[in-house]
C-alpha cells in the first residue's frame, strides 16, 4: 500500500503528541477500517465500536512507535483485526451472515445518495450480495486475506497483519482464490 | 465470473506453483507496469527465488501453465474488482465513526 509524502509527515507527527496529525490519520483511514470490518462482522453496531476502540488503541500506542520507521497501514490495521478476534473470542457466536441487513437507515442520506446514484444499482447490489454470500463460506482468515489484497496490500504487508509468514499467506490467497470462484459459480447458477 | 474450460486442460506439475506465485511473476517479469501488489523491496524476500526465476523460463515453453496463469490472472483481476466493489458499498452502510473517535481520543489523553 502507498504512502504519500503528507502522510508520512502525519504520522512522524502523530507518533511525537499530535493530536490534530492524528485526526488527519482517522479522517484518512476510518472509511478503510469501518468497511473492512462491516466486511467482516456484517453488524453495524459492533462495527462502529470496533473502530472506535481500533482508532482508540492507535493513539494510545503510537507515543511508543518510531514514526520513520512505522508502517502505518498495516500496523492499524493489525490492530483492528486483533480487536476483532478479541471480540469474536469474548462472543464466540459473532460470525457472518449470507444475507445483508436493510441498506442503511431512513435517515442516512449518503447511503441513499450512493445508491440512486449508481445507473446499474440493482446489477452492483445483487453482485455485491452474492460476493457476500460467498464470503460467508469462507473461513475467516481467508475472507481477511482475500479483503486485504483487494485493498493492496502487499503479501508482506498482508503477513505482517496477519501475523503470519510470506508462504503461508500465498498459500492461502491461492487457496482462498479457488475457493471463492467455485463458490461463486455455485451460488450464481442456484440465483 | 464464468467457467473456463483452462481450468480441464492436462496436468502439468508446475501449474500449482504459476498459481501460487502469480502476483510475483507478474510483477517481476510478465506485468511490471502492474505492480501494484508487490514492491520490489518485497521481491528480495522472496522465500524461493530459484522456483520463482524457473517458473519463468518454464511458462512461456508450456501451454498448460500458460493457460493456468492467463486464468488465473482473470480471475484475481474479476474477484479483487467484486471484492472492492462489496467493500466501497460497505463503507456506505456505515455511518462514519470520526466523531465519536476524536470525542473518546480527548476524553482519554495519553
Amino acid at each position: 500500500m502507498r504512502v504519500v509524502e503528507d502522510e508520512s509527515q502525519l504520522i512522524i507527527d502523530a507518533c511525537q503528541g499530535s493530536v490534530s496529525a492524528f485526526e488527519a490519520l482517522v479522517v484518512l483511514y476510518e472509511p478503510r477500517i469501518r468497511r473492512m470490518l462491516y466486511s467482516m462482522t456484517r453488524d453495524v453496531q459492533l462495527t462502529q465500536d470496533l473502530c472506535q476502540e481500533s482508532f482508540l488503541a492507535a493513539y494510545r500506542a503510537l507515543h511508543r512507535m518510531d514514526g520513520e520507521e512505522l508502517h502505518f497501514a498495516p500496523w492499524l490495521y493489525r490492530i483492528a483485526l486483533n480487536q476483532l478476534r478479541s471480540e469474536w473470542r469474548r462472543r464466540k457466536h459473532v460470525t457472518l451472515v449470507p444475507f445483508p441487513a436493510p441498506y442503511g437507515s431512513d435517515d442516512d442520506a449518503s447511503s441513499e445518495e450512493y445508491f440512486m446514484c449508481d445507473s446499474n444499482f440493482e446489477e452492483v447490489v445483487s453482485e455485491c450480495d452474492l460476493v457476500r454470500r460467498v464470503l460467508s463460506h469462507l473461513p475467516a482468515t481467508s475472507v481477511m486475506c482475500l479483503l486485504l489484497d483487494a485493498e493492496g496490500f502487499t503479501y508482506k504487508e498482508i503477513a505482517e497483519i496477519m501475523h503470519d509468514s510470506l508462504s503461508a499467506v500465498r498459500s492461502r490467497l491461492a487457496r482462498a482464490r479457488q475457493s471463492f470462484q467455485r463458490l461463486y459459480i455455485r451460488l450464481d447458477q442456484e440465483r | 465470473m464464468k467457467h473456463d474450460s483452462s481450468q480441464h486442460l492436462s496436468y502439468c506439475s508446475f501449474s500449482r506453483y504459476c498459481m501460487h506465485f502469480l502476483d510475483e511473476l507478474d510483477t517481476l517479469y510478465f506485468l511490471p507496469q502492474n505492480g501494484l501488489f508487490i514492491s520490489s523491496e518485497q521481491a528480495l524476500h522472496l522465500d524461493d527465488p530459484q522456483l520463482l526465476e524457473q517458473l519463468r523460463t518454464h511458462i512461456p515453453t508450456c501451454s498448460i501453465c500458460t493457460a493456468t496463469v492467463t486464468h488465473a490472472r482473470r480471475v484475481s483481476v474479476r474477484q479483487r474488482s467484486l471484492l472492492r466493489k462489496m467493500l466501497a458499498e460497505n463503507e456506505h452502510m456505515v455511518p462514519s465513526t470520526n466523531t465519536r473517535i476524536m470525542q473518546a481520543v480527548h476524553l482519554n489523553p495519553r
